[in-house]
């Protein structure tokens, strides 16, 4: 009979993210294999406190898992974000040198690719907990991991449209498939004439989820200026520039002045009207 | 080296700035103690942000010592001791090293060669104790390099089309600053255990903000010497600059903010949300008044 993971850390269904930290650190001071050098079963409980942390931090990790095929934003393959039952978080020691942004990636990421299972101090199915200086060896990066779009993706998944080329759909199904540098490759194939709105549009789609950001950002502005009215191209802006506002609204929350343009003291400063008010936009309407 | 990890002194309290110059003297003491006096030269604020988010969320238990030295001689100061100030300092050593090789290959600065000279002894140690990340950050390096020759030679040759160059100049502005994120990835995610995925996605990120940070601040420079600049190429207006920086650091909070972390998380937050603006705004308003003077 399993404990839920706020019993394992102690705390309330209710908990706040800053009281499930907390409850995390006093955990992980009493039951750090270290500190309990003779007590074998430290490991495996430290394994539970930090995959029940993870799933109370990171739940649309374990969401994800069911509905990985839906959500376009996602990375393929056994990637951080998609975790198999039992070994909780993926993340440390997951990485895969699958080659799928093909850079040179030398002779440090030669490692081959590694199912999920495996990894340095994860799961029940590993060594244990590793300790802190618990090593991992391996440098496998996968570069869709580290840079490509992950959780906290809302950026609706691109439809085909009857109008487009061969190309286009293409290049459509493999964004839908998580194949962002792939996707992009097509679109660049693409001349200039070809370059409309729509373009511009899955062109930042892909860049986006290839982790090219500063190219994406530029292409879903210029897919915006060239058609003003297309909601669809509007709500990738908005998704694509989510961090950037989050990041703004925390710092302030929090007492720290950020950046230099603040959209929110220009704008209304209420999150509701967020649908209308994209934060660059006030300064510079479309 | 990169001067933009640096805290925002204003938002921190007199203990939270103690224990910031606690952990700053601790690098250079660590520096010293293991590598010679001449390796103190690599002591930069942003490698604090290393010990710190380390120390904090391993919790390897420091200790706090003081002394009198050099850059302090009429009081003792207090130095944190730690495996993560070391480490923190063994990684100083590797930026420290390899931005002098780029300085003397970029202007064949002869200061730049006599550092990378000295250097060379404590990088060879590190590099023996880390060989993934130095051999990882030689070679990204080496690429970055690369594309930035490549680029510079490039646009002094032709007349590119105006379209295309910017879009290759952004996508190679991408490229570089992936490359440098994995350096910087690796560095924060080392030996991080159940932790090292997470400490992993927010390096990457933390990498990319540093090189578009420091090509926004180099802006003139840059076009001065040639030297190939995406902001300079595209002439980026300063929103979207600052779009592109938010969004970055925007993902590398995420991530950061999910981490379990109680010490020192005030002032690391004074890091991540107002320091790394610091220079960029002391800039803009030199900038600014230059302009209404």
């Amino acid at each position: 009979m399993a404990a839920s993971p706020y019993q394992i850390l102690g705390v309330s269904e209710n908990a706040t993210p800053d009281e499930i930290k907390k409850a995390y650190r006093k955990k992980a001071r009493e039951n750090h294999p270290d500190l309990n050098p003779n007590d074998p079963s430290a490991a495996e409980r430290m394994n539970q406190i930090n995959d029940a942390y993870d799933r109370l931090m990171n739940p649309q990790k374990y969401a994800s898992r069911d509905h990985a095929s839906s959500q376009g934003g996602y990375s393929q393959g056994a990637s951080g974000y998609q975790g198999t039952a039992g070994t909780g978080y993926q993340g440390s020691g997951g990485y895969q040198s699958t080659g799928g942004y093909q850079w040179q990636t030398g002779s440090w990421g030669a490692g081959s690719s590694r199912g999920s299972s495996q990894g340095s101090s994860q799961g029940g199915s590993q060594q244990g907990y590793a300790g802190p200086y618990g090593w991992s060896s391996d440098f496998g990066f996968n570069f869709d991991d580290l840079f490509g779009m992950g959780f906290g993706s809302t950026t609706a998944a691109p439809e085909p449209s009857a109008s487009d080329s061969a190309e286009v759909r293409q290049a459509i199904s493999y964004i839908n498939a998580g194949r962002h540098a792939e996707a992009a490759r097509i679109l660049n194939a693409i001349p200039s004439y070809g370059r409309d709105a729509r373009w511009h549009y899955l062109a930042a789609l892909a860049n986006h989820g290839a982790g090219n950001e500063m190219l994406a950002l530029d292409q879903i502005r210029r897919a915006c200026e060239m058609e003003p009215n297309n909601m669809t191209y509007r709500q990738a802006a908005q998704s694509m520039r989510q961090p950037a506002t989050s990041y703004q609204q925390q710092a302030e929350q929090r007492g720290f002045s950020v950046g230099f343009i603040d959209p929110f003291t220009a704008c209304c400063g209420c999150i509701a009207l967020q649908s209308c008010c994209y934060p660059v936009m006030c300064f510079r309407p479309f | 080296m990169f001067g933009i990890l640096l805290a925002n002194i204003d938002s921190l309290d007199a203990e939270e700035n103690g224990r910031y110059r606690e952990v700053y003297c601790g690098i250079c003491h660590s520096l010293k103690e293991r590598y010679g006096q001449v390796s103190r030269v690599c002591v930069n604020y942003d490698m604090v942000l290393v010990a710190l988010l380390r120390e904090s969320l391993f919790e390897h238990g420091e200790e706090v010592s003081h002394a009198r030295c050099l850059a302090h001689p009429a009081k003792q100061h207090h130095y944190a001791q730690s495996p993560d100030v070391d480490y923190a300092a063994d990684m100083s050593v590797l930026f420290a090293y390899h931005k002098c090789l780029d300085d003397w290959n970029d202007d064949k600065r002869k200061a730049a060669k006599v550092y990378s000279s000295a250097l060379g002894r404590a990088y060879r140690r590190v590099k023996a104790q880390y060989p993934e990340q130095c051999a990882l950050a030689e070679q990204e390096l080496a690429a970055i390099r690369s594309i930035e020759g490549k680029l510079k030679r490039s646009y002094q040759d032709q007349e590119p089309d105006q379209e295309h160059c910017r879009d290759a100049a952004m996508a190679q502005a991408d490229e570089i600053a992936k490359r440098f994120g994995l350096i910087t990835s690796i560095v924060f995610s080392a030996d991080g255990g159940w932790w090292q995925g997470d400490l992993a996605e927010f390096g990457a990120e933390i990498g990319r903000f540093v090189y578009f940070m420091d090509a926004l601040l180099d802006i003139q420079e840059d076009k001065e010497s040639g030297s190939f600049n995406p902001f300079n190429l595209c002439e980026t207006p300063d929103e979207d600059a600052e779009l592109l920086l938010k969004s970055i650091m925007g993902r590398a909070l995420d991530r950061f903010e999910r981490l379990p972390l109680e010490r020192d998380l005030n002032l690391m937050r004074s890091i991540l949300y107002a320091g790394v603006w610091q220079r960029l705004r002391a800039q803009r308003q030199e900038r600014d008044s230059e302009r209404s003077a």
